[in-house]
């Protein structure tokens, strides 16, 4: 077994394996060291429950994981819904709105270009809200470096965390089914880890069947998540409304 | 020499032979009320040597000829609608339009040169084309070395007698464009109108019997533009947006910190730089780690005050004066743009119709600043309540520099005009409409903005470190208002003190709260918002942008809605059916979304550059049009469909 096999798959997947540890360089051996180092958190009894608990505390060991899922936590679900929509259906695209930057869309046909730049300085320096962008981004290019991702990561045992970053990361806009090892020291809390660039080593790689259609399943997901969000809340309103009735 | 000279209105051919004709013109009738022949004798004409010429001054109204089919082969029910797509076009005038092109032919007669004075734009250049037409039926000896063309913007003297001394030719690039656009508006216009109509008239006003039959509703029209429709289109996509809005919670900390001045005892609230995350389990995350490893203190690392300026507003545009009469006067933009033409045609403003945010370098703009200082008036209560800071900004300030500042540069150059600005002082009693003057009052304060300094001041902002995160406060003193004492519409007040800190102080946290709030959905489209939209995408030209807001409110398919003091447009079911209709016809990008209309704008420009012929361009379009002409006829059920779906749904 060798150490592409532990990146191009499933790391759930992979099973008994031994490795020749004979003539590795550092980087191999680490992402060996990775892999075969106990789980995160195995142990913990009524694990689900327990993890949550988990306060603050340091990671001992490194750790390796595949990416699951990388959510952008910056911006709305309909803000980024309407991006999608825009790059997969540029002629349905919504035109009631001056895009303040370019960077929604990118399509290479110019003819279903809405609106590229506009000088909004000014209108923003005199304007008392009239253009309404309660909804837009607040990850305008100066701000990039704040975007937060949500990123879920799996463990060959099958547990799943989240992490998120406290500074850019540079591989965050990987391939869905990338592995990754984060290195002992890193906080965790509560189920999240709690990432900075020098706490990973990104290993690359890739799941195809996830990443077929990437953009139109992440677009149905934002929406299904949008919508469960919805009645969940609908739902929340109705009971805190009879409650007041009782 | 006899000389003829042919404006677009008649105001401005009474301007202009006022100016031309040293103030001895004289009036005579046309044959039609509304215009006025004006004869003087003129000898600045490079092409009569600047020799004395006798000169008649008339003006059209408008176009002077319009574009339509036969109506007896063609006119509503006699032909096959798809037939429009070929049939012949010819040039049709009114009764009016007949009386003035009758004196243009009267008066072409004896000339032995033209000048066009129509306004200088793509339309204007057309306008001269329809009275070379017309002026050579009268005169056959006027041919184009005998045709001129005067390059004007506004009615300022020595402006009018430049361009009497530097006559250029028209454009035919330009006329031709015009002729492009008139006939793919009227064959895709008439065409759609009839087969919609006809479609959905049953549909939305019954055809009733009886003594209640009402006459206004039965003669209802459901017109297709090639504007109007992305025009509503912009309406009603902002209507879905809110109507499907699902609000979306979000979560941030703001950390409350304590002034160490004592006698201080308010907090000074900072925002966290992350701002609003999407996800509680995050926001927490960090949260708590923040409180763990540094409790309630949290460092200084930035501390940073520099001078600020609140930037002067660009030379005024069209687009900018309608969409800020809507916002600041309440004005609408239809009503804007008139008032704005009849200050022009008045001598009061320049030429209102712009896309130019840039002065030319050799513009006096001292000497129009002065005229508003109205420093010939003695009497202070005559003088304008702006002329006071028009005075002052001619002189020098404490530094002994001129106040007076040149505009900033936009990057728009239509090369035809400059932007919109005052020409002379408005007298007391000057007979104008209350709308004409609030208007007259916006364009001399914003052109008084322009040339004075933007407003100074100095912005401190203190950056804390808080475990890693960082929060921000700002605060600003502003010190110096200049433009903002004369341009009340712009805001900009000093804010709170912020705390004195120094630079790697440990500031305590009063309050550390992790927060939450929710996204509220976008406001109802307002005009200004439209406007600008319909500018950003090439949907009219700023000078028809109103007009086509006008027609789909005529039209009824949208409404103005008034809520508090802001007045929204919302779509009727009408006008949201139409777009939904042509949606699922698979039409969106030609109808209802600027697509279709901005790709014609480009080859209209082509057209103008001389890059394209107008016959490439019309047979393109049109062939366009007959296509989707043949697919909307077949599935015209499902704009009923759609209809009946919408009026249930929505109401």
């Amino acid at each position: 077994m060798s150490i592409a096999s532990i990146i191009s798959q499933d790391i759930t997947k992979v099973t008994n394996i031994t490795f020749n540890k004979t003539g590795l360089n550092a980087r191999e051996q680490l992402i060996i060291n990775a892999f075969e180092n106990e789980a995160w958190l195995n142990n913990l009894p009524d694990k689900t429950n327990k993890v949550v608990e988990q306060k603050c505390i340091k990671v001992d060991r490194d750790l390796l994981f595949q990416v699951l899922m990388v959510e952008q936590i910056s911006i709305s679900k309909t803000a980024q819904i309407d991006d999608y929509n825009i790059k997969l259906d540029p002629k349905n695209q919504k035109v009631d709105r001056l895009r303040a930057n370019g960077t929604a869309i990118s399509n290479d046909v110019s003819k279903y270009k809405v609106i590229t730049q506009l000088d909004m300085e000014d209108s923003d320096n005199f304007s008392n809200g009239a253009n309404n962008n309660t909804n837009l981004s607040n990850n305008s290019l100066n701000n990039r470096k704040n975007t937060v991702y949500k990123i879920t990561l799996q463990a060959k045992s099958g547990d799943i965390f989240f992490a998120i970053n406290t500074s850019p990361l540079a591989w965050v806009s990987c391939m869905l089914g990338s592995k990754l090892i984060i290195k002992a020291g890193t906080l965790f809390n509560r189920g999240v880890f709690v990432l900075q660039e020098s706490s990973v080593v990104f290993l690359g790689g890739i799941n195809r069947q996830w990443n077929d259609n990437k953009e139109t399943k992440l677009c149905a997901y934002l929406k299904a998540k949008l919508d469960q969000e919805h009645k969940a809340n609908i739902n929340l309103k109705g009971s805190r409304k009879r409650k007041a009735v009782q | 020499m006899r000389v003829l000279c042919v404006a677009e209105k008649n105001s401005i051919a009474k301007a202009v032979s006022q100016i031309l004709g040293g103030g001895s013109s004289i009036a005579r009738d046309s044959g039609y009320m509304y215009v006025k022949n004006y004869d003087f004798n003129f000898s600045g004409f490079p092409f009569a040597d600047s020799r004395d010429c006798q000169v008649t001054m008339t003006s059209v109204a408008g176009h002077l000829t319009g574009v339509d089919f036969a109506n007896e082969r063609y006119g509503w029910g006699k032909c096959a609608i798809h037939e429009l797509f070929d049939a012949p076009l010819s040039q049709t005038l009114d009764k009016n339009q007949k009386k003035i092109a009758d004196n243009i032919k009267r008066e072409a007669r004896n000339a032995d040169a033209l000048m066009i004075w129509t306004d200088c734009d793509r339309e204007g250049e057309y306008i001269g084309w329809e009275i070379l037409i017309e002026a050579k039926k009268g005169n056959g000896s006027l041919n184009e070395s005998n045709i001129y063309r005067a390059v004007f913007s506004h009615l300022e003297r020595s402006h009018i007698l430049h361009a009497a001394r530097n006559p250029k030719r028209l454009d035919m690039n330009s006329v031709h464009a015009v002729g492009t656009r008139m006939e793919i508006d009227l064959r895709a216009g008439v065409s759609f109108t009839r087969l919609l109509t006809e479609t959905m008239k049953p549909k939305i006003c019954p055809p009733a019997v009886g003594p209640n039959r009402n006459k206004k509703k039965e003669n209802i029209v459901i017109s297709y533009g090639t504007c109007q429709f992305p025009t509503l289109g912009f309406v009603v996509d902002r209507f879905e947006r809110i109507r499907n809005f699902i609000p979306e919670e979000f979560w941030y900390i703001q950390l409350q910190i304590a002034n160490p001045d004592p006698n201080i005892t308010t907090t000074t609230p900072f925002q966290w730089e992350k701002g609003h995350l999407f996800d509680r389990l995050s926001v927490l995350t960090f949260y708590e780690l923040c409180i763990e490893t540094a409790g309630n203190k949290a460092k200084v690392i930035d501390l940073k005050s520099k001078p600020t300026s609140k930037y002067r507003p660009l030379p005024l545009t069209t687009v900018e004066l309608q969409k800020n009469c809507a916002r600041f006067l309440k004005i609408n933009a239809k009503q804007s743009l008139d008032a704005a033409e009849k200050l022009y045609q008045k001598g009061f403003l320049s030429y209102p119709r712009t896309e130019t945010d840039i002065f030319p370098k050799t513009m006096d703009l001292k000497k129009l600043v002065e005229k508003q200082a109205q420093l010939d008036q003695t009497n202070s209560s005559n003088r304008s309540p702006w002329a006071d800071y028009a005075k002052n900004l001619l002189s020098d300030n404490i530094e002994g520099h001129s106040q007076f500042q040149t505009p900033r540069a936009g990057t728009h150059d239509d090369k035809a005009h400059p932007p919109i600005h005052p020409i002379i002082a408005l007298g007391e009693h000057a007979t104008i409409t209350p709308v004409e003057r609030r208007v007259y009052e916006y364009v001399v304060r914003h052109f008084l903005a322009c040339c004075s300094e933007d407003g100074k001041g100095t912005s401190t902002t203190l950056i804390l470190d808080w475990a890693g995160e960082k929060f921000t406060a700002t605060g600003i003193v502003v010190l110096q208002r200049n433009f903002l004492d004369v341009y009340p519409w712009a805001k900009w007040e000093t804010t709170k003190q912020l705390p004195r800190l120094e630079m790697n102080q440990l500031a305590d946290i009063v309050t550390a709260e992790m927060r939450s709030g929710s996204t509220s959905p976008p406001k109802p489209m307002t005009e200004s918002e439209l406007i600008m939209l319909m500018d950003a995408n090439g949907i009219g030209t700023d000078a028809t942008i109103a007009e086509h807001i006008e027609k789909i409110q005529a039209r009824n398919y949208i409404r103005p809605e008034k809520v508090g003091k802001e007045s929204y447009l919302q779509p009727t079911t009408l006008g949201i059916a139409l777009v939904h209709g042509f949606e699922e016809m698979g039409l969106e990008d030609s109808f209802a979304k600027p697509f279709q209309r901005r790709e014609m704008e480009e080859d209209l420009k082509k057209i103008c550059d001389g890059i394209k012929t107008r016959q490439e361009v019309t047979s393109n379009i049109v062939t366009k049009y007959r296509n989707y002409y043949r697919r909307t006829n077949t599935s015209k059920n499902k704009l009923l469909e759609v209809y009946d779906r919408v009026k249930n749904t929505i109401i």
